[in-house]
């Protein structure tokens, strides 16, 4: 037994002796426990200031001491909010100013100006229904994997430093070092 | 807004007393039921007179007695039963006489020094566990603590006051058992 544990017990024990000790039975412990928000609802009931919101902010405080955890409900708050900006600026902090950010194909803004290569027009929200299509218009189908594993399908319109691709979504521009793989289908 | 911070403070001097409260009630009165009708007088006697109350301990606790009488006065005269106040409020350790009065009353202070406790919530535990025989587990359930911080607290208490008593020429409590 650790001397911590011997010298609690043995002040029990002095307590005992001293008869400074009140005892409460066990079945009287389990009702003040259980009581402790009835009582104090009815308190209130009884001066009138009870409210129903009061009521409720009461509700879950009381099950907050329930779970036992020390923490009132203002903590409980001030904790998740903290939590939660934590999280974002360590996300945006990766994301963004790292430039670890997943990569999401970028959209050509002009989709709606003429291709003048294919003489075709090509429109975001009117581009070709199946891949079957761009073989069809173009004569070929492609595919590009990205080093972050995802697969994109379209007929590519130009390579370099910089590739523009035609797919179902419309012309997406994609850099050179993004990709891992270029394969016909 | 007053309202509100009003409330507010009740509620926390409820939460503070209300364990030390009710078991004091019920040490005096000795029914579960009983207590938590005179506990439940109390506190709207308190809500009542919240914003003269000076220090709110020292107000509910010598409180007690008066609304126990109070509760008793008017039980009695719905039910015709006889209850003796002076039983009511026998307290057995005020009849303690064995030879160790002396050292009682050091042990007494000990348990009494404000410096003892770091704070209201280390004295409650404290009271919880050693006097009304709570386990780690009941008192934090009424605390709202984790057992571990309940056990921790109660720990450090008693450990400052085996120092009191030792600084008082009580080196070995084992010697006094």
């Amino acid at each position: 037994m650790k001397k911590n544990d011997r010298d609690i017990a043995l002040f029990k024990k002095l307590m005992d002796r001293y008869r400074f000790t009140e005892p409460v039975h066990a079945e009287a412990k389990r009702r003040f426990i259980a009581d402790n928000r009835k009582i104090l609802v009815r308190v209130l009931k009884s001066v009138g200031a009870f409210s129903f919101l009061y009521g409720v902010y009461l509700a879950a405080s009381f099950a907050l001491k329930k779970i036992a955890t020390g923490a009132t409900l203002t903590k409980i708050v001030v904790s998740a909010v903290t939590a939660a900006s934590l999280s974002y600026s360590g996300y945006y902090a990766v994301v963004k100013i790292a430039g670890l950010k997943t990569e999401k194909p970028v959209y050509e803004q002009a989709v709606q100006k003429q291709d003048v290569k294919n003489g075709v027009a090509v429109k975001k929200e009117t581009g070709p229904e199946t891949l079957e299509d761009i073989r069809k218009r173009y004569g070929r189908l492609d595919q590009l994997v990205l080093y972050n594993g995802k697969a994109i399908q379209g007929a590519i319109l130009s390579r370099g430093d910089v590739y523009r691709i035609y797919t179902l979504r419309g012309i997406m521009i994609i850099s050179r070092d993004k990709i891992k793989v270029v394969k016909p289908l | 807004m007053f309202l509100a911070h009003r409330e507010r403070e009740f509620r926390k001097a409820y939460q503070r007393y209300y364990p030390l409260i009710i078991n004091k009630i019920f040490m005096k009165v000795g029914s579960v039921d009983d207590a938590e009708d005179i506990c439940h007088e109390l506190f709207i006697s308190f809500y009542k007179k919240f914003d003269q109350v000076q220090d709110p301990g020292k107000w509910l606790f010598s409180s007690i007695r008066y609304e126990i009488m109070k509760y008793y006065k008017r039980k009695d005269a719905k039910s015709g039963i006889s209850v003796h106040i002076d039983d009511v409020e026998n307290d057995p350790n005020l009849a303690f006489e064995n030879g160790f009065r002396d050292i009682r009353i050091v042990i007494n202070e000990a348990i009494g020094n404000d410096d003892n406790y770091n704070d209201e919530r280390d004295r409650t535990i404290f009271k919880l566990v050693a006097v009304n025989n709570y386990t780690y587990v009941e008192a934090a359930r009424q605390m709202g603590l984790s057992t571990r911080q309940v056990e921790y607290r109660y720990a450090q208490t008693v450990k400052r006051i085996l120092s009191y008593l030792n600084d008082r020429g009580i080196a070995n409590i084992g010697d006094l058992l």
